[in-house]
């Protein structure tokens, strides 16, 4: 997986989610950003394309700090 | 039996939680945040046991066995349920395997519950711990593991609750002892079959056709076929190491009235029009316009059959929608359960 992969979701509408989708779980408190799955795994482009977009109000706010932090390595 | 259980005075509990993997439980903790749940067929929570036996071998000099070894250990319980807003929530939800839950008016809560998709999501079924007292002595307290929801079917009888039935396995291990704390008896909020408004017809243009329903005849089922014949594996011991998805299959029944005016449902039938149902039960009001309750959509339907039969002295047509029969449209779902309570989540 490449680090560039990595994203932080927020809700749409800034509202509460509680997500839980085979291994992706996910609770976003009004406002709040996620860069990682309840189990501590990043959340990738790929598994918010195709594991949390289709199903739950969410979009991207930046690419994770990784990414930043990868590019100063 | 000088002190005979009740199973009135026993106790089921269930939690919202699914495990983080099928080889870590929930905790105590977990279970008393849980409900303790009413039931209409008590759960006893006591394993099955398989052994293996030298009865078949042969040239032993006589027709018994000699020697009896445990081989497998078994959990499965079937849940028969009241059509409580919480309850049916959670059987789709554990069934089903995937769900957003998004706050609604008030302190409603609206879950979006859909089959899991295996090739994204992972081919694991949701587990969640049970707790069954089958009577006041720590042996038969017992926390059920890794139990999955393998089936759910949800009939609506007249005049009635829906009825949920759900049939578990779980890994067929158990921890024995009693749960402290233990969450106080669930209020039921049953919705009623009699408030169910079905509508049917035209994709996206669905009509309410409840009053052509024969009442009691609606009857929607689901299971992912869970593959038990790979869910043991080496170094398992006794017990299953894993459930995985298999194939999804929807099911959906109900009866119509032949009107002796129009031939409509027939001719779609032969004319294999795809058609949208949409069956709504709602129960009392929380607030604005969530009411606790229950939607299953169908998007896409092609009757599979479409019997003539009779309902009392009129004539019906008895529609099946077997699980071939959910048509995958583009990226649209094929089936949507939502469901509404006071919960803010489920699995989760």
């Amino acid at each position: 997986m490449n680090r560039e992969d990595l994203v932080t979701l927020r809700t749409k509408d800034g509202k509460w989610l509680a997500f839980s989708h085979g291994r992706c779980s996910l609770i976003l408190e009004p406002g709040e950003t996620a860069d990682k799955w309840m189990n501590g795994s990043p959340i990738t482009r790929g598994e918010f394309e195709n594991v949390i977009a289709p199903h739950a109000e969410v979009e991207i706010v930046a690419p994770a700090a990784a990414f930043s932090s990868k590019l100063e390595d | 039996m000088a002190i005979p259980s009740r199973m009135e005075d026993r106790i089921l509990v269930l939690s919202k939680l699914k495990q983080t993997n099928y080889a870590t439980i929930l905790t105590d903790v977990n279970l008393q945040g849980g409900k303790r749940v009413p039931v209409e067929t008590a759960v006893f929570g006591q394993p099955d046991v398989k052994r293996w036996t030298t009865m078949p071998l042969s040239m032993v000099g006589h027709d018994y066995a000699t020697l009896a070894q445990e081989v497998e250990r078994d959990m499965v319980e079937s849940l028969s349920l009241v059509g409580d807003s919480w309850l049916m929530a959670w059987c789709m939800a554990f069934a089903m395997g995937n769900v957003a839950s998004a706050a609604g008016t008030g302190t409603s809560f609206v879950h979006t519950i859909k089959p899991l998709d295996p090739s994204s999501a992972g081919k694991d079924m949701p587990a969640t711990t049970i707790y069954a007292e089958a009577a006041n002595v720590a042996g038969l307290q017992r926390r059920l593991q890794s139990m999955v929801v393998k089936d759910v079917s949800l009939e609506f009888p007249a005049s009635a609750p829906p009825k949920i039935t759900a049939n578990l396995v779980g890994s067929g291990q158990v921890t024995s002892g009693l749960l402290a704390s233990q969450p106080a008896l669930m209020t039921l909020v049953p919705v009623m079959s009699n408030d169910m408004v079905f509508k049917y017809g035209t994709q996206a243009a669905p009509t309410d056709i409840s009053n052509q329903i024969v009442a009691g005849s609606v009857k929607f089922s689901f299971t992912w076929t869970p593959d038990d014949a790979n869910s043991r594996a080496p170094a398992g011991g006794l017990y299953r190491s894993r459930m995985w998805v298999g194939s999804p299959s929807l099911n959906l029944q109900f009866q119509r009235f032949v009107d002796d005016a129009a031939s409509t449902p027939s001719d779609d039938f032969f004319a294999d029009t795809i058609q949208e149902v949409l069956i709504t039960v709602n129960g009392p009001l929380i607030a604005g316009s969530n009411f606790h309750g229950i939607a299953i959509r169908g998007l896409a339907v092609l009757p599979q059959v479409v019997k003539l039969g009779q309902a009392g002295n009129k004539s019906v047509y008895q529609y099946t929608i077997g699980p071939d029969h959910w048509l995958k449209q583009g990226a649209a779902d094929v089936v949507t359960v939502t469901c509404t309570n006071l919960e803010s989540s489920f699995l989760v």
